[in-house]
């Protein structure tokens, strides 16, 4: 915490720095004051940010959500079936290598300019990940677990809950948290390619009209919401998955 | 006639690249308690993973108290490296309960069960830490006593102590030999010592492919074994009667 503080105060006093001393033009870098008054009076009086930043957790959340599900029952599903997962094979190592905002013009031809267009897309890449995950997980499971179970005479049903799902969990969750990234970034690129919803779309029309304290604002408020994502994840992964890496 | 209590006739397995394990290998058990002792790579734990069932790709017949063994024996094994086959996820106590959460034993019963366990063996161990937490050799007894909660019909122990300090390891196989209600044991072993103070009949193995080089009765009774005998003459006597038969070995 006294390490974080730090780091923020000296970027603070940076960004200070090249700001009043005018060298770099306030209408490119703008005060920080001017930047937290704004971010302040965006929540509280003007509230311009609730809409858009409401719109992108929605969009975010419920993509993720969904593809993340999907991805982990079919996953699951595809690593045992190796038949199911060697037809798939392709199509997913192409859509992986694939930067997924290259789908949207086409979803939007499918969809048409809406929601749905982008949370097809969204959702879509996050199960890519998760699924992969969650196949490699069952597929190079390790064989000393299920041995214990076999030595025992474990029937299918308690092999999954008490075995094999424990030891993937740490798979699964590596492909949530890549979900989770991958669903922030993909919502942000489509509202701005799609524009006029969430901050991605916000961000373009403060640019638009070179607002650029607005800008500033929505960097900083993305930001902050990409990073508490993550922690919180990170401290689910604690909590839920205390033995991995042993 | 002697009936067996494990015979095993004509074994082969190779594990490819022309590495034979076993060729035509014959054993039979007549005691209750067996230890088997040979150089390292010379197929003990492969033998225990074929007795078990978790090693199905040989050919040749094993039988058990003379029926087939399969389905209807129930095993315990204590394997050779713990951390491999232990679960991270559950605590020491779920661990060792393990075998009787899969016969849907009663919780309490599972509770009392490993307190008598502990007691007997006269061990500590943090039953509601998990094994990343506790040393190789508290991860090692977890497997051991894993083993034998579920009083199985054929026990077998890899290696089951080698991470334990001499004297705990000592203290605990004189306890299990003299142990009521033991099942039948084969106890895979790199120490005679340890073979000697545990076994009824200890089986010298020689390697590629692997076959009896020697085999020593123990002719100590098992329930009046105590730490004494360490120093005793005949413990020596029984040594090297070992010691003898591997002598091309260490030469």
């Amino acid at each position: 915490m006294k390490y974080f503080l730090f780091t923020f105060v000296f970027l603070v006093s940076i960004w200070a720095l090249l700001s009043y001393s005018n060298i770099i033009n306030s209408l490119l870098l703008p005060h920080p004051h001017q930047v937290f008054l704004y971010i302040y009076q965006g929540f509280f009086t003007t509230q311009i940010f609730y809409k858009p930043l409401l719109q992108t957790i929605t969009s975010t959340l419920l993509s993720f959500l969904v593809g993340s599900f999907l991805g982990v029952l079919l996953g699951i599903i595809g690593g045992y079936y190796k038949k199911l997962y060697r037809v798939l094979e392709l199509p997913l190592d192409f859509f992986r290598s694939l930067p997924s905002l290259l789908l949207i013009p086409l979803s939007v031809l499918f969809f048409g300019i809406g929601p749905l267009a982008s949370f097809s897309v969204i959702s879509f890449s996050v199960f890519v990940y998760v699924f992969i995950n969650s196949a490699y997980g069952i597929k190079y499971n390790k064989a000393s677990f299920s041995e214990i179970g076999k030595l025992y005479k474990i029937d299918k049903i308690r092999e999954f809950w008490l075995i094999l799902l424990p030891s993937i969990l740490p798979n699964i969750f590596a492909g949530i948290k890549m979900g989770f990234s991958i669903a922030f970034i993909v919502t942000i690129g489509s509202e701005m390619l799609i524009g006029h919803s969430g901050l991605g779309g916000r961000i373009i029309d403060s640019y638009m009209i070179f607002n650029t304290k607005e800008v500033f604002s929505i960097i900083i408020i993305v930001g902050m919401f990409g990073y508490f994502g993550n922690k919180i994840l990170n401290v689910l992964e604690k909590k839920f998955i205390h033995w991995k890496g042993y | 006639m002697n009936s067996s209590i494990l015979k095993i006739s004509n074994l082969k397995k190779d594990f490819g690249k022309g590495e034979i394990i076993f060729n035509e290998f014959d054993l039979t058990l007549q005691k209750k308690n067996t230890a088997i002792f040979g150089p390292n790579g010379c197929g003990k734990t492969t033998l225990l993973r074929i007795i078990s069932g978790l090693d199905q790709s040989y050919t040749g017949n094993i039988t058990f108290k003379d029926s087939p063994i399969k389905d209807n024996v129930g095993f315990g094994y204590a394997f050779q490296n713990p951390y491999k086959f232990l679960f991270p996820w559950m605590t020491s106590f779920e661990n060792i309960i393990f075998p009787l959460k899969i016969k849907s034993t009663d919780r309490e019963i599972s509770q009392r069960l490993v307190t008598k366990l502990l007691t007997d063996f006269n061990l500590d161990i943090p039953l509601n830490s998990y094994p990343y937490q506790l040393s190789t050799g508290q991860c090692q007894l977890l497997v051991f006593l894993r083993s034998i909660i579920d009083s199985p019909d054929l026990l077998l122990l890899d290696e089951p102590f080698s991470n334990l300090d001499y004297l705990n390891r000592t203290r605990i196989l004189f306890n299990l030999a003299a142990r009521k209600n033991l099942p039948v044991t084969i106890f895979v072993s790199h120490t005679i010592d340890e073979a000697i103070i545990f076994a009824d009949e200890l089986i010298i193995l020689g390697d590629k492919p692997a076959k009896i080089i020697g085999r020593v009765l123990i002719p100590f009774n098992r329930s009046k074994r105590n730490p004494e005998l360490l120093s005793s003459l005949k413990f020596n006597e029984v040594k090297s009667s070992c010691i003898k038969l591997l002598k091309q070995y260490i030469i």
